[in-house]
């Protein structure tokens, strides 16, 4: 029966040495041509080395434990490791299904023209998180066997490399020393494998925001969606245009009512909004998530919660919806087509406001020191009865009045063109509905698949790295036994 | 496994009989020609080589065991230093 141990087998190896020592010795003093006894002095000096790697087996054994020790790695991390690939490459399939399942809520709030290049789209977004699911699910396959049969089986490696690294004459020399490196070399490798891979992610999450959504190399991330009021002191059928700057970028949002949402993922940090009635400012603050976040569901806007909805149930994202609401003192606007500006020092009081069949009209006083601004828009026959405030400026659609004290105004539009809304001076930005587009059916499974590109690119790259390692180490192994001996004549 | 270790432990005995013996061939052969009437320079210097070649193998393959006890005390004094307890022991020489 053939029993295999460690000690069977070295005893071999020491045994096999010695018969090359010998063996060498014999080819050495016989008779022969030149090259013969070199060879002999090889293969006798080579005995000599095989037997000092089968003493040093448990020294070696003992010295990898050691040196993975001190490396501060060790192979209960790659389970895990395992676990969170396969949660993700499953979640990616998951993700694809949900985006299938999601189909028809996506094309109810879109309109039928866009209806064939989102599902152009769509199908792509689909067949890029199914190859990204596959591409890591093969990945995983190949580090599992190989890591469960080093891990079982590197010890018995060594052991066939050390034998056929004995056998007389160099015939399993390079072999042998091939199985000893591979041995060592994986068996120290493999636990750094999730560092690795994990250098590679995250340098995939910093290039690209929307790959740390999916948050698979690190906690996921809260993001915010934010949505809010706009409340001027006194308000009534005003349209406001909206600014979020993030990054250097503008995103655009038009009211609805006093209502504005941003359909753009916002990391924890500053943002700065600006409030534009057509080309007045009315307001310029700086928000700093999540602090000044009320978390609360938007009112049912279809965009927004579209949104909302596939990247917390689809993409399992932290998102939450956050209400900042930004009060505008000292700022009235009506019918889009009135807003009046006070200074700091002013206060301003509201005491009427009518529409009647395309007229306007408003009752204001104000007390303090300062100024206040008219501004009317567009193309009015304006009617203005200012009591106790001189007139710094008349200009079309802008009134400048110093306060000093107490003072009233009394302002009447009829036959007015096109209101504020229609002329704001911030361009750019984008849709809500590209928003949407852009961001749930092409830039979160791009970020997907590059995510997956980056796990993948990890693996096959750190197999490439120790493959190297391997060759490099069983080199200088396969050649410790051959030193240059000068045989004399 | 043990069939094998005893196939080669028998090799090994014949091995070194057979270096002693092609050692003292060598030696004789050495000694012929070195001592040989025959006028050729060439020859006798081969003849010597064969000779310090002989004496040369001899000597290594009367040091073989203690070659191969002073690479199992290597061994242990490196397993040593490294914190090791367990040593392989080297079978001994024919």
């Amino acid at each position: 029966m053939l029993d295999i141990s460690a000690g069977s087998i070295l005893s071999l190896a020491i045994t096999l040495s010695m018969l090359g020592y010998y063996l060498g010795l014999a080819l050495f003093s016989a008779p022969l041509p030149m090259s013969v006894k070199r060879f002999g002095l090889r293969m006798a000096y080579q005995g000599g080395v095989s037997a000092l790697f089968a003493s040093l087996y448990t020294t070696i054994v003992y010295s990898v434990e050691l040196l993975l020790a001190s490396l501060g790695v060790s192979w209960s991390t790659l389970p895990s490791f395992y676990t969170s690939v396969s949660i993700f490459a499953s979640e990616l399939y998951a993700m694809a299904a949900g985006l299938l399942t999601a189909k028809p809520m996506i094309y109810k709030i879109l309109p039928n023209e866009l209806k064939a290049s989102v599902d152009l789209v769509l199908r792509t977004a689909v067949q890029n998180l199914l190859k990204a699911s596959t591409l890591m699910g093969l990945s995983l396959a190949s580090v599992e066997v190989v890591a469960a049969f080093i891990y079982k089986y590197w010890t018995l490696l060594l052991l066939l490399g050390i034998l056929l690294y004995s056998i007389p004459g160099g015939i399993g020399r390079k072999v042998g020393a091939s199985l000893v490196a591979t041995a060592i070399v994986l068996y120290v490798a493999l636990p750094f494998l999730p560092s690795w891979v994990s250098l590679w992610v995250d340098a995939a999450a910093e290039q690209n925001p929307v790959v740390a959504l999916l948050g698979v190399a690190r906690e996921k991330p809260t993001l915010y969606l934010l949505w809010g009021h706009v409340m001027p002191e006194y308000h009534s059928g005003h349209v406001y245009t909206v600014v979020l700057w993030r990054g250097g970028v503008p995103y655009v949002s038009k009211t609805s009512g006093i209502i504005y949402w941003f359909p753009v993922l916002l990391s924890p940090g500053a943002v700065r909004l600006e409030v534009y009635s057509g080309y007045v400012k009315i307001a310029d603050t700086i928000v700093l998530l999540p602090d000044a976040c009320v978390e609360h569901e938007s009112p049912k806007i279809d965009v927004f919660t579209v949104l909302y909805l596939l990247l917390t149930q689809v993409f399992k994202a932290n998102v939450k919806q956050c209400r900042v609401d930004i009060r505008v003192p000292r700022v009235a606007t009506f019918f889009d087509h009135i807003v009046l500006v006070a200074d700091k020092d002013v206060k301003l009081f509201v005491t009427g406001w009518r529409d009647e069949g395309g007229v306007y009209e408003v009752e204001a006083s104000v007390r303090g020191q300062g100024v206040l601004t008219v501004y009317t828009c567009c193309g009015c026959n304006a009617t203005i009865h200012v009591d106790s405030m001189d007139v710094l400026e008349n200009s079309e659609g802008k009134l400048v009045l110093r306060v000093t004290g107490y003072g009233s105004l009394n302002l009447t539009l009829a036959n007015c063109g096109s209101g504020f809304s229609d002329r704001s001076v911030v361009k750019g930005g984008s849709s809500p509905l590209s928003s949407l587009i852009a961001l749930v059916l092409h830039d979160i499974p791009l970020a997907a698949y590059t995510l997956a590109l980056a796990y993948t690119t990890g693996v096959w790259s750190f197999y490439g790295l120790v493959l190297a390692g391997i060759y490099g180490f069983s080199r200088v192994l396969g050649e410790v036994g051959l030193p240059i001996i000068r045989v004399r004549y | 496994m043990p069939d094998i270790v005893t196939l080669v432990n028998e090799a090994f005995k014949r091995v070194v009989m057979l270096a002693w013996g092609v050692f003292l061939l060598t030696w004789s052969i050495g000694w012929a020609l070195r001592g040989s009437p025959i006028p050729i320079m060439r020859l006798k210097r081969s003849g010597q080589h064969m000779i310090e070649d002989a004496v040369w193998a001899a000597f290594w393959l009367s040091m073989g065991s203690t070659v191969f006890w002073l690479i199992s005390m290597l061994a242990g004094s490196i397993s040593q230093s490294v914190g090791v307890n367990a040593t392989v022991t080297t079978p001994a020489t024919g």
